[in-house]
Formats: structure tokens, sequence, C-alpha cells
């Protein structure tokens, strides 16, 4: 009986070992890796009209290897405590890579208090990462939401070992990075995949950039509606007496990108002094009074995909935002207070807003492969 | 022949002496400080301070571009351009600490001479403002404020951005019954030179201080008589029609530039 057992447990051990030989799920640490080829493939970005340049580190340049190593990282749950957890769980690509829930829950199903951010074009962002801008380069912002007791849970030095035993990454890490040795697989280089993945998540094709940019010469891009929402977003250029004005641009202008990347208390939070915001933002950062309730704008890039808005997911659509910013919000010491005032916008004035912010949508974008779960 | 030999090896020598000096220095390094002040004051953010019509103001941010930043030749010293485009944020000025550190610039390798002035070009010059956004290297001044300056609608860099809140009805306090003001003005049209002349020497590997304020003040202030911040049609400067003030405003760095 003890020979069965002991033959079924060595003929269920090898295959599974070879199993995971062959699809790369376990292997040796520290394996010698120097006979896989490495010879890396430059990516080269083509930066859409209405877009500035991106800051790509000398030390991490984009390559086809590194790219499809951060985009399997991204996808993977292998990064979090109990394998639930992928960078994709909050960042859905049908979302324009953003989450559906106003606060995502994380390994158990833990909560933390942001919603999370659209990684929509977050190459070019130059002004900080996160809502508070914590982070300065996407490498290090990559390196956070493992360890975060509410997002993956994990540690990196666990995380490392899982790669480093697994077999398919010992080979994608050997060809994106050179590696000798599995054991030179570190959080490190892992945030470096990741942000080359992030850097290529470029969008820039939607009716408006058609009409903007002159990408398509059709006249009739934008209805009536739209080109009047167009007038409020950006304040009427013309300065019509009377023309509504939404203040719109001020936060999120930047040519193409729709955010001007800027710190903001957007008058969400009634406070009584600055020091009284739940969620300091910035100002937990920084440490500045001033900063206190500031959180960065973000891009309206395909903003009709991604509710629920603001830092914390509060308001469910975009009905709600325009409502928000045409009553004026919470005045605080901080507020600019000429954007943020009652905007006095008639009804037809915030369909024409809420019809412009959906010329802002980009259908290439949730459906390029490029960007796809390749693990389904 | 031997003559001529000798003669050979000894200008060798000659010349093998003068190589071991050291080389002469023909540079020196420009310092550029530069400080805000409001009315001589240090310029601190989030503070009020007094306006002319005997109400608060109160800013929340100042910044600006200044381009072609010249040190202007006098006699056989040609001009010299110290830089194409620089980026000035009083973002920090939180504390009177702050306020009254400067920001700094430095020039290295700048032709010694004497130097009859400095001219600062308010804004981003036209052909910088037409430069495509796509090609500029990341640590560029421009390419850092892209996102925060760059006005589509006008196809235009903000080139100074002035923003706060004026105390309108005058009870002493700031709140949402207040005139809050967001001066953004850009274009070619209101790009400012302004020339202020001034001996500046600049001698062998020395370092030379070019102290410099921007006093906010006189960018609403002009011969005594302040931009009425009650009137909301001096509140911004967003559209054609707001072009005299915009105008004007950028204007007042004649003033606000002090030397």
């Amino acid at each position: 009986m003890k020979k069965i057992i002991f033959c079924s447990l060595a003929i269920i051990i090898g295959f599974a070992s070879c199993k995971d030989d062959d699809d790369g799920t376990v292997a040796n640490p520290g394996e010698d890796l120097t006979g896989i080829p490495y010879e890396t493939t430059p990516h080269t970005l083509a930066i859409p009209p209405g877009l500035p340049s991106m800051e790509i580190p000398a030390d991490n340049p984009l390559t086809v290897e590194g790219i499809e190593l951060g985009r399997r990282l991204f996808y993977d749950p292998i990064l979090s405590k109990d394998s639930t957890i992928s960078c994709a769980s909050c960042h859905n690509l049908r979302y324009s890579f953003n989450d559906p829930k106003a606060i995502s829950p994380g390994v158990g199903g833990l909560l933390g208090n942001r919603s999370s951010m659209s990684l929509i074009n977050v190459g070019f962002q130059v002004k900080g990462l996160f809502w508070d801008g914590r982070s300065q380069t996407l490498e290090e912002q990559a390196l956070h939401p493992v360890e975060n007791p509410v997002e993956m849970a994990e540690i990196w030095e666990n995380v490392e070992v899982k790669l480093q035993r697994h077999a398919d990454y010992q080979k994608r890490f050997r060809q994106a990075f050179g590696i000798e040795n599995s054991l030179e697989i570190t959080k490190e280089l892992a945030a470096k995949a990741l942000a080359q993945f992030e850097r290529t998540l470029i969008s820039a094709n939607s009716r408006y950039d058609k009409k903007r940019w002159q990408l398509d010469p059709n006249p009739f891009l934008l209805s009536d509606l739209e080109v009047d929402g167009q007038k409020i977003f950006y304040d009427d250029l013309l300065g019509s007496p009377g023309a509504p004005t939404g203040h719109c641009a001020h936060c999120h202008d930047g040519g193409a990108l729709y955010t001007s990347e800027v710190y903001r208390n957007n008058a969400i939070t009634e406070v009584a002094t600055l020091n009284d915001f739940p969620d300091k933002g910035l100002g937990a950062i920084t440490g500045n009074l001033t900063d206190n309730g500031m959180f960065k704008s973000t891009s309206l890039r395909n903003i009709a995909l991604t509710a629920p808005y603001m830092h914390d997911g509060r308001f469910q659509t975009l009905e709600e935002v325009v409502e928000h910013y045409n009553s004026g919000g919470h005045y605080a010491d901080n507020v600019v207070t000429l954007s943020i005032q009652p905007l006095n916008l008639t009804e037809y004035d915030k369909q024409a807003l809420l019809a412009f912010l959906h010329t802002l949508t980009d259908t290439t974008y949730y459906t390029n492969p490029a960007f796809r779960n390749p693990f389904e | 022949m031997r003559k001529l030999a000798f003669f050979l090896f000894a200008s060798f020598l000659f010349a093998a002496c003068g190589d071991d000096e050291a080389p002469k220095t023909t540079s020196a390094t420009v310092n550029l400080h530069l400080l805000g002040e409001y009315n001589g004051e240090p310029f601190v953010l989030f503070q009020a301070f007094d306006y002319p019509s005997g109400n608060d103001i109160r800013f929340q941010n100042f910044n600006f571009f200044a381009s072609n930043i010249t040190l202007l030749g006098e006699g056989t010293t040609p001009d010299y351009k110290l830089s194409a485009v620089e980026f000035f944020d009083f973002k920090d000025n939180l504390d009177l600490a702050s306020a009254e550190t400067p920001l700094v610039r430095n020039y290295e390798n700048v032709p010694i001479g004497t130097y009859k002035g400095i001219k600062i070009d308010f804004g981003v010059s036209e052909e910088l403002n037409n430069a495509q956004s796509g090609n500029l290297p990341s640590d560029n001044p421009l390419r850092q404020a892209f996102a925060t300056h760059y006005w589509s609608d006008w196809d235009s860099y903000i080139f100074m951005k002035s923003e706060g809140i004026y105390d309108k009805n005058g009870d002493g306090t700031f709140n949402q019954s207040d005139q809050g003001f967001e001066h953004h003005p850009g274009m070619d049209d209101v790009y400012t030179s302004v020339t202020k002349l001034k001996s500046i020497t600049l001698e062998d590997g020395q370092t030379f201080d070019l102290d410099l304020v921007a006093d906010v003040f006189d960018i609403y202030v002009e011969n005594g008589v302040a931009l009425d911040l009650a009137d909301p049609n001096n509140q911004d400067t967003q559209s054609l029609g707001d072009l005299p003030l915009a105008k004007s405003l950028m204007g007042h760095w004649a003033t606000a530039l002090k030397f």
C-alpha cells in the first residue's frame, strides 16, 4: 500500500514538475539564465498631435520585451498576497483602466479611502502620480500598491521569490533586462517593466481629438450642442457678453491631455478650517496646511467611462459632477474662488457641457489588443 | 642647419612651457536671484496684503515665464543670452522664511566683460510658443509646465498666472462672497520686453550675483492707480475681450521687475 502511495505521489510530483516547467509555473530559484538569448527590440512611441513629449528614463528604455513583461505583471495577481488582486483589478481596461466601484476592494475585501485613477496617458504626467502626487515616476509608483495593506497586502520580498521561481518570468526578465540568474529578478526590475507597459497606454483618438488636432477633415464631427459645450468648457474665447463659462479647462487642459496636472481643492468637502479635511490629500504629503484637501486634477479623456468620480468616488454620474461645479461647492481658504463659484449654467448649458465631455471618449483605446489581458 | 635645428628645439620648449601654465579664464558665473515682493514686503502666499483701495488682497498662486534673459553688451562686449526660457514659480512662498529665499538660476561660462544691463522678455517668445510640444526635451521649462500652462483654446502658453481673492466687501475676511481673480495672460500679443540698465562687470573666474525682484504689487498698481478688482470685468483674462487687461498686466512688468 505504501509503495502504491509512494509511486502515485512520485508520478504526480513528476507530472506536476513537468507541467510546471512547460507552462512556467515553478522553476528552480537561482536558475542560470544565460542560455536564453538576450537581445532587446527597441520600441519607439509615436506621439500624437496635441500631446507633449514623454520622458523615458535613460535606465529604462522602452523595449518590446520589457513592455510585454510589464503587461503580464500588470494582469497577474501573483503580485498580491493571496493571488487575488492584480493591477488590472482596480485598473480595468473595459473602464479605461479604471474601476466602476467607488473604492476598489483589496485583498480580503479590505477598502481604502480613495477611488482608483485612470491610467490613460499616464506616461505623459510630470507633476506627480496618485491623487496626492506622492510618487514622481512610474517606476516609483509601481512599488506602492504591492505593499499597501488595503490593496495587494504583500511584501516585495515574497513577490521577488515568486517571480524568481517562475519559469516563464525567469525567461521574460532575462529577455527584457539581460539578467543572468533568476535571483537577479528584483522589485526594481518589475517596476521598470510595469512602467514600460504603462507608458504605452496612449490615447488620442476621440472625436474631439479628430476635430481639435485636425485628424479628420470632416467639419461636422461635433454637433452644435457639443460645440456649445466646448465653449463652456474652455470659456468662450470670444468672450461674448453673457456667455456661459464653466472654468473647466483651468484644471483640465494641457493640450490633448485634458488635465492641467494641478492640485486643487475642488470644494467637494465642507470643512470649518483647513485642518478638518478627513483626507488631507496633497497636504499629507507636503505638510503644508494650505495643501490640505487638494487632489490632482485627472484627465477628462474617456471620462464618460470612468464613473464614479472624485478622489473618493462620491459622484456616480457626470450629471452629478456638473451639478456640483454649477453649485460652487464649499468655500475654503485654499479654493481658487474664481473657478469654483456658482456658474449659473442653464439646463441647456449643462446638457451641452455633458455632450462635449462625451466627445472625449476614445473607443479605440479600450479595444486596443496591445492593452488586453495576455492570460485570456 | 644646426642653428635651425636649435631654433626649432628652443621654440618647442617655449611652446611646451606655455602649455604647462593654467589656461586663461575668460568666463564667469552668473547666479540669478529672484525675490518675490509685494510693495517691498516679502511676497507670502495666502497672506493678506493691503490693496490701494483700502481692502485686502490675498494671493494663492503666482508664476510666470521669462524668455531671452540677456546681458546687454557695452563697447566691445556683445550681448549674451543667459537663457532662452525660464519658469519662475513662487509656489513655495508659504511663510516668511521661504519668501525671503530667492529663486535661483545658475549660468556658467558667461563671457567676461562689462555689460550695461539686462533684458528680460516676460512670456514665451513667439518662436517657442509655436514650437511642437511633442519635440521638447523633458527638462525644458515649457515641457515641465505644458500641462499647467498650455491653453489649448489660444494655441499658446499662459505667460503668467496670478490667482487669489480680493476682499470685495471690505470686512477684513475672505469668503465666498468676495471676488476671486485668475489672471492668466497669454498669446503673442501680450509678450513684453523689459530692459533694466545697470552696469555689470564680469571678471575672470568670478561669480556675479544678479539680484532681481518681482514686485507683484506693481503688476496691479500703476502710478498709484490700482486695478479695480471689485469689477467683475477685471476678474480674469480668458477671452479676446480681456486682451487690453492682459496687455496692461503684462506691461506692468516694466516697473514690477526691480534691478
